[in-house]
């Protein structure tokens, strides 16, 4: 006691001049101190490494989770603009045809490269019956070659035994638009004296019961008057592209003579789409009820 | 290729038989289902792999009984009813077929991969063939050009690249099944 009094006496006069100890303290207990620290600093990153890890992966986790969530949203909504958008179109065609109609879904095409056909997910149920006309906003699409309860079958335009009366938009020239066996479509008995070039539309003359007058069918791409023959021969590229199509309208005859429909409006002229009263989204519409 | 066969194997009992035909069921209707719907994807509908056809061949190779020429008249009318609108031209286009394979299967050694591959590639193109002569008599069919004949081999030799596949894969499953 007497000794620490001393030397806090001494030290209170002049402070840190007496420490006989302290410097050997120091130095002593500094490696230690060093090694505690740098253990502490271990112990701390192998905390923060690998024991609080567990949290991060989980967190990870869930961000990736949410990542897939957004990029699965941002696929689906573009889906969503797209589908509007045809359906947008499919619904301006609707409401400009004379008739009633069913829009239905492609759910599966022909089973042979000989042949082109498209199966519906619509059928009887819905008021589908063999024979009617399928049209696209891009123009006519075939006709419905057998219907069950809940599925159709559309012969396409392009098929080897399609056949649809058609005229030449600009000369009025009558002609039977068939398919081939190999792509395309071909332009029969027209005379080889009539006037069809390259770049003609070809229209659906209505004079086969099937298609509604004036409905776009395709263009004419090439023309070809052999030296021979009565017929001149001349391929038509169809305007609806049957390999891009997914949804269609049958048009429901209503018992009422064909009419002739107005000229198609721009999607923009459309209103706004309801892709659930068209039976795509949500559950098949009542028979007989395609139209507003 | 000219050995004449000249054993032949037991009766299959009527279990193994009823699972034959329960694995050419399902394969089938596998196949149909891909051609209608997956393999047009993938191609863009210019050249579809004929599965159907190939295990149609499979049946005139393997099946020497009036199953496995029921089965081919099924299988050409499954067909008939996805593509087309002419009923009847696949079943007879796939009787034909099943009917070549099964003569020249009876006639020569066929028991190999390699044979079955060719007999799959002519088996397509005959298929091809019978159906152009059928419509050719049914309907008008003018102007066939050499595109035809490019499409018709294009299709054989896809087939018959897939056989090894669908061969396998038959077996196997007749093997696991018993049915073999």
């Amino acid at each position: 006691m007497l000794c620490s009094l001393g030397l806090l006496s001494a030290n209170a006069r002049q402070p840190g001049r007496i420490d006989p100890l302290g410097h050997v303290f120091l130095e002593v207990m500094a490696p230690f101190q060093r090694l505690t620290a740098g253990v502490g600093g271990m112990m701390r990153g192998l905390l923060d490494r690998y024991v609080l890890l567990v949290g991060t992966q989980a967190e990870n986790e869930e961000l990736r989770a949410r990542i897939r969530d957004l990029e699965r949203r941002g696929t689906n909504q573009n889906e969503m603009e797209l589908m509007n958008r045809r359906l947008k179109r499919l619904l301006a065609l609707e409401r400009e045809l004379p008739t009633k109609a069913v829009a239905a879904s492609v759910t599966a095409r022909d089973a042979s490269v000989w042949f082109q056909s498209l199966t519906l997910n619509k059928g009887e149920v819905d008021g589908i019956r063999t024979g009617m006309p399928v049209l696209a906003p891009e123009g006519v699409v075939g006709l419905i070659s057998s219907a069950s309860p809940h599925a159709s079958r559309v012969l396409l335009l392009t098929d080897p035994n399609s056949g649809i009366d058609v005229l030449v938009q600009r000369t009025r020239v009558r002609g039977i638009l068939s398919g081939l066996l190999e792509q395309g479509t071909t332009l029969k008995y027209v005379k080889r004296s009539d006037d069809v070039r390259v770049g003609d539309r070809v229209v659906a003359s209505g004079l086969d019961g099937v298609y509604p007058k004036g409905l776009p069918v395709g263009r004419v791409t090439r023309v070809s008057r052999k030296d021979r023959g009565l017929f001149l021969y001349a391929e038509v590229a169809p305007d609806a592209d049957a390999s891009r199509l997914e949804e269609v309208l049958v048009a429901v005859p209503s018992g009422e003579e064909l009419r002739r429909p107005a000229m198609l409006p721009s999607a923009a002229d459309a209103g706004p789409p309801d892709p659930a009263s068209l039976g795509l989204l949500g559950p098949p519409p009542p028979a007989h009820e395609g139209r507003r | 290729m000219s050995l004449l066969q000249t054993s032949s194997a037991p009766a299959p009992s009527i279990g193994a038989e009823v699972r034959a035909t329960g694995i050419y069921v399902l394969t089938a209707t596998v196949a149909l289902l891909l051609q209608t719907t997956v393999l047009h994807g993938l191609t863009g509908g210019r050249i579809i792999p004929d599965l159907i056809l190939i295990l149609c061949v499979y049946l005139g190779l393997y099946e020497h009984n009036i199953g496995g020429a029921t089965g081919a008249f099924l299988l050409g009318y499954l067909l008939d009813s996805f593509s087309g609108s002419l009923v009847g031209l696949h079943a007879f286009a796939m009787t034909t077929v099943y009917l070549v394979v099964y003569l020249v299967s009876r006639r020569l050694w066929m028991d190999n991969t390699l044979s079955g591959v060719a007999m799959v590639f002519l088996g397509s193109l005959l298929k091809g063939v019978a159906i152009v002569v059928a419509l050719a008599a049914y309907l008008s069919v003018d102007r066939l050009s050499f595109g035809v004949a490019q499409t018709l081999f294009a299709e054989a030799l896809l087939a018959a690249a897939l056989t090894p596949v669908v061969f396998g894969g038959l077996g196997w499953a007749k093997r696991l099944t018993g049915a073999s």
